[in-house]
């Protein structure tokens, strides 16, 4: 039998440091005299408004922008988020094997949700869903873990989640 | 290892000096980047071929203080910190002197406005990295011959993808500026991938907010729907912006880019380095006449 294939993208949202003249610039100016404030700020939890509705709104809209009816009708239609933690702003969006890539494309393009700033970058992308949430589970152990602990090497867990590689997934299917 | 190489210094002229608020939000980025798992990046000073160069003010010409934001930054244990000069050029041939610039600055980038410009840099000049403007339409057509030598030579093409992340300026998706860069960058971009055939690209941020950083290996995603090709996606990340880094540090630190005496490791590791022994040349690269063991043998000769 043959089946459908997908693909699911591990995507996490992270919030950038911005000048603001009306709030008091403390996170602003903190943000930068060490590692662990710099992680903390960026993985902040996310605010109630995004939510999986909203972005899947905004990966609509980011999709028709960027790739057009085109890639809206052959990507955005058959995509949904299936998972979203307000508590660790991570998620996981489903979408059809072609077109995974253009998923990736107009997440990273996203800059906006609901009024606030945003990156989103992808950081696994799999075949099951299960592989996703191990490996999400396992990044935020590790993360935890070296968090709680003085003088830990954060850096290579910071590169190490940067090494993902998409190719060698789409390889096996 | 992934690199940056452009982390654009906020002033662009030697008068003023940044504010205080600027650099903070240059270490914002500095260390987003970082947390996002780049640890090499350089900090790109760009000027206009019209602003004049402070040239017998040894002092006065790199303007970024290095030392300083390394100290700011001293809890990102990991990170190490370059500078770059860009030069935004029309005529090529006005440029006489560069070779006095290069001891100043890790990197030498060239930004090209017009086709006779590029090709003077191509096959007369001594740098390391070609920028175009991606953001508005080029006047000219890129020919895989002359982008072509350049690869041999060893110059590498940059592409910043800040003109495809708008950021917060006021940026909504459907401002018509906004898309025609976003059109211009996409036409831009194909027509590098097509006269380059992939290779010796290197794509960096060019970021001037937090914001407008993004995974590299999502800005790959981005480039490989556009063509480029998958199996030379990589290397735009890791070894090209490695080879230009360390084809710039030799100029500084090896006698005519080729012999060093340094192992190959400490190329890529400046944080012990004395910025005022850099800018002399008989500190890195001096001859055996000027050492003691040559001023020895010159007296045994004579």
């Amino acid at each position: 039998m043959v089946r459908v294939k997908q693909r699911y993208i591990l995507f996490e949202i992270l919030y950038p440091p911005a000048y603001d003249p009306k709030h008091s610039d403390e996170d602003f100016t903190n943000f930068s005299s060490s590692e662990r404030n710099a992680l903390l700020s960026l993985h902040q939890t996310s605010s109630s408004d995004i939510n999986q509705k909203s972005i899947t709104n905004a990966i609509r809209k980011s999709l028709q922008i960027h790739y057009g009816d085109f890639g809206g009708g052959s990507a955005g239609m058959l995509m949904t988020v299936k998972y979203f933690s307000n508590k660790t702003s991570t998620g996981i969006v489903r979408c059809g094997r072609g077109h995974f890539e253009l998923i990736v494309g107009a997440l990273a393009l996203i800059t906006r949700i609901e009024g606030y700033d945003v990156i989103i970058r992808c950081t696994h992308v799999s075949g099951t869903i299960k592989k996703c949430e191990e490996y999400s589970i396992q990044k935020s152990k590790q993360l935890m873990h070296l968090m709680s602990q003085n003088g830990s090497d954060l850096t290579s867990w910071m590169s190490d989640v940067n090494h993902m590689d998409i190719n060698e997934d789409d390889e096996d299917s | 290892m992934p690199y940056d190489l452009n982390i654009p210094w906020p002033v662009d002229n030697y008068t003023s000096k940044p504010t205080p608020s600027q650099l903070t939000q240059l270490k914002n980025i500095i260390s987003t980047n970082y947390t996002l798992g780049i640890t090499h990046q350089v900090i790109n000073y760009s000027i206009t071929e019209t602003v004049k160069i402070p040239i017998n003010n040894a002092n006065e010409i790199n303007p970024i203080d290095i030392t300083w934001l390394r100290n700011e930054l001293v809890n990102f244990p990991k990170l190490r910190l370059f500078t770059r000069l860009t030069l935004i050029v029309n005529d090529s041939s006005k440029i006489q002197h560069l070779t006095k610039l290069q001891n100043h600055f890790d990197l030498i980038a060239i930004q090209p406005l017009t086709e006779k410009a590029l090709q003077l840099t191509i096959t007369n000049l001594d740098v390391d990295l070609i920028s175009l403007n991606l953001s508005s339409r080029l006047p000219f057509f890129l020919k895989h011959k002359i982008i072509g030598s350049a690869i041999d030579k060893g110059i590498k093409f940059e592409i910043c993808y800040n003109w495809l992340i708008s950021g917060a300026i006021g940026y909504d998706g459907t401002h018509a500026n906004v898309q025609l860069i976003k059109k211009n960058f996409f036409n831009n971009v194909l027509q590098l991938i097509r006269a380059s055939r992939s290779r010796g690209l290197v794509i960096s941020s060019g970021a001037t907010q937090p914001l407008q950083l993004r995974n590299s290996n999502d800005i790959l995603t981005i480039l490989k729907t556009l063509g480029l090709d998958r199996s030379r996606a990589k290397a735009c990340m890791t070894v090209n912006p490695e080879r230009v880094l360390v084809n710039g540090r030799l100029r500084i630190k090896s006698y005519k880019q080729t012999i060093s005496v340094n192992d190959n490791a400490k190329l890529l590791e400046n944080e012990h380095e004395n910025p005022n022994k850099k800018s002399d040349s008989l500190v890195y690269k001096r001859k055996l006449q000027d050492t003691d063991t040559g001023k020895l043998l010159k007296k045994v000769k004579s």
